[in-house]
């Protein structure tokens, strides 16, 4: 755990620095009397950096904790929804709302839950038709239609 | 007088037909939510979100996220209670003492003094928001740029101290929240922030982005790790209404647990996680039998589950007085009322008393229609729980994915979930409390706003915030005392462990 802690302070204080810099150089801090734009974002990247490097501090030594950070590819399932939902959003507008849906119902059911094909696909084709109904019918949403003549 | 005359012009506006629904229907779900463990109602006020553009009356909007949110704080006992499953993190406490009741066969005793409890605290706490919150809004009329800054500064400061997580780790999301609020065009100059060169980011991120990100993707993220399955296990519910022992061991303990926890539920980052866990502990310590409790004493259902229901009315008065929300779902119902063109402040109960008193009435009605919703439905709730993971999480991610879509029909903000999505799991991976970077992203444009306008003012000085301000002096000398007090702890510590 504390691994992943001082891994995850480190990239915090890098993005404080960042922001910190940007925030001087680029947006300038303006006078006292009057506070340009990146006078706030300068104060909150200076907590940023302070909070994060006591983290950081706190992190260092020993792990009391014996236990792993991700238990048995943990990391694997939260990856791959990820990655299902990123191509849910490529594909939405081309593909439109329906079959994207479909698609993301079936990747799901298959890559994440390891469904068998006949549950997931009847899992699939009843969530997307009922979600269909509920937006696009019932709460009017104007999802896309894609290549589909719906 | 006024608040008589609020109160009725209020209850006329609760008990409008489209009210009354939208207040069951918030009632309802939230107490589904509350049922379902891993979708808090945070998470669900953050999923309906994007449904208050749909919703044309202000009042009826906040009515029904309200109703989420304290339909959510009954429904979390009855899993607390018959599966030693905790739907809330207000309802941990509860499970102690009320799944070892349901052991004994005395679930029904258990379930009645919660709904019981719940009802008499959640009446107290919206009566203590119907007298306290007009004077209080009518005190902060006074208030200028410096005080709001002052105000917004020790809130933060607040909600990270009482979070419950590190501090560190709280500064660390409360910091997060400022930036990610930075993002887009400059209020005051105009000019581009943290855009990365994009058009799409110059408008800044979205609220209900951010929220459904946050709290629904990041949620389901988290949970897909979780490999154990929650069983059902069949209890005896057994006779729902207390005994009159029951009743002589518990009255107390709701009474206590009702003031306690409408006083914690006012601070900011105070809520019902820590005024259940505060009861707990305060019955456990006057009780004369402090062994029985983790045995299924009933005090430790009762005070704990009285002071999560007050806490979550009291939490609205900082929000309607003075435009601070107290907690994450707070937070959200603020978001609601901006969707909704209303500023949370001292103005609403004078500019929008139709919000306000119908608001605050309609928690009466709502308190009252959960007491009839949760007694005879127990069986019903612990049946949602049945509902397999596989079909609520990639509902729930649709739900989120689609209602981000509808806010302006643009695939992009798809892909802005998703990164608020994977900071969600990650801050919850690191065991972050969340809460304070909802707050602080709805805050920075009134902390950036009062800081700037108070250094225009006062020529540059900082003397601002302290002379002639007593109430802005009052809130850094408190801000000043919480710094200190967490700098001598550390050190306190530091010597002690070396």
């Amino acid at each position: 755990m504390k691994k992943y802690e001082r891994i995850a302070a480190l990239f915090l204080m890098i993005l404080s620095v960042t922001t910190g810099q940007y925030s001087i150089f680029t947006l300038k801090l303006g006078s006292m009397q009057l506070p340009a734009a990146g006078f706030m974002p300068l104060l909150a990247s200076a907590v940023l950096f302070v909070a994060s490097f006591l983290w950081l501090l706190g992190a260092l030594g020993q792990d009391p904790d014996p236990r792993p950070f991700w238990e048995a590819r943990g990391w694997l399932k939260p990856l791959l929804a990820a990655a299902v939902v990123f191509a849910y959003a490529f594909i939405m507008d081309e593909a439109g709302y329906l079959l994207s849906t479909l698609v993301f119902m079936l990747s799901w059911q298959f890559i994440i839950e390891r469904e068998k094909p006949v549950k997931a696909a009847i899992i699939a084709v009843v969530t997307t038709l009922a979600m269909w109904l509920l937006f696009s019918k019932l709460l009017n949403v104007q999802v896309p239609a894609g290549i589909l003549p719906i | 007088m006024e608040t008589i005359n609020g109160l009725i012009q209020g209850l006329g506006v609760a008990i409008a037909p489209m009210n009354l629904l939208f207040a069951f229907v918030g009632a309802l779900l939230g107490t589904a939510v509350g049922v379902l463990p891993g979708l808090g109602p945070a998470a669900t006020i953050s999923l309906l979100l994007p449904m208050i553009y749909k919703i044309g009356d202000p009042a009826t909007a906040v009515i029904f996220l309200a109703g989420i949110y304290y339909g959510a704080m009954y429904g979390g006992s009855t899993t607390s209670i018959l599966l030693n499953l905790p739907g809330e993190a207000a309802s941990v406490v509860t499970s102690l003492d009320g799944y070892k009741m349901a052991l004994k066969g005395r679930a029904g005793a258990a379930l009645g003094i919660a709904a019981i409890g719940s009802f008499i605290a959640g009446t107290i706490g919206v009566l203590g928001l119907t007298f306290v919150a007009p004077p209080l809004a009518e005190f902060a009329l006074k208030f200028g740029p410096p005080e709001y800054f002052s105000l917004t500064l020790v809130g933060l400061l607040l909600a990270v101290f009482l979070s419950g997580s590190s501090i560190v780790k709280g500064m660390i999301t409360l910091a997060l929240g400022l930036l990610f609020a930075a993002v887009g065009l400059d209020p005051v100059t105009g000019n581009v922030r943290f855009t990365l060169g994009t058009t799409h980011l110059q408008s800044g991120f979205d609220f209900v982005t951010l929220a459904m990100g946050i709290f629904g993707l990041g949620e389901i993220f988290y949970n897909l790790e979780q490999t154990e399955a929650g069983q059902i296990v069949t209890t005896k519910v057994g006779r729902l209404w207390p005994t009159l022992q029951d009743w002589a061991e518990s009255k107390w303990a709701i009474f206590r647990g009702s003031v306690l926890g409408f006083v914690v539920g006012v601070l900011p980052g105070g809520g019902a996680v820590l005024s259940s866990l505060a009861s707990y502990g305060l019955e456990k310590r006057l009780s004369k039998k402090p062994e029985e409790f983790g045995e299924g004493a009933i005090a430790g259902v009762a005070g704990p589950e009285s002071a999560n229901n007050a806490a979550s009315s009291a939490s609205f008065i900082p929000l309607m007085t003075l435009g601070i929300p107290a907690n994450a779902s707070i937070a959200m119902i603020y978001a609601a009322l901006l969707i909704q063109g209303i500023q949370p402040g001292p103005f609403l109960i004078t500019e929008h008393p139709d919000v306000f008193w119908g608001v605050t009435a309609s928690m009466y009605i709502g308190n009252a229609m959960l007491l009839a919703l949760n007694l005879p439905l127990v069986g019903l709730w612990v049946q949602l729980l049945r509902v397999p993971f596989s079909i609520l999480g990639p509902v729930v991610v649709l739900f989120t994915t689609v209602g981000v879509f509808s806010i302006a029909n643009n695939v992009t903000d798809i892909f802005s979930l998703l990164f608020f999505g994977v900071v969600g799991y990650l801050l919850k991976k690191f065991k972050f409390e969340v809460g304070p970077l909802p707050m602080a992203f709805v805050l920075a444009p009134m902390i950036e706003n009062a800081l700037r306008q108070s250094l225009l003012i006062s020529n540059g000085s900082l003397s601002i915030f302290v002379v002639d301000r007593p109430i802005s002096a009052t809130l850094l000398g408190i801000f000043a005392v919480m710094v200190l007090s967490q700098v001598v702890k550390f050190f306190r510590n530091r010597t002690r462990t070396a």
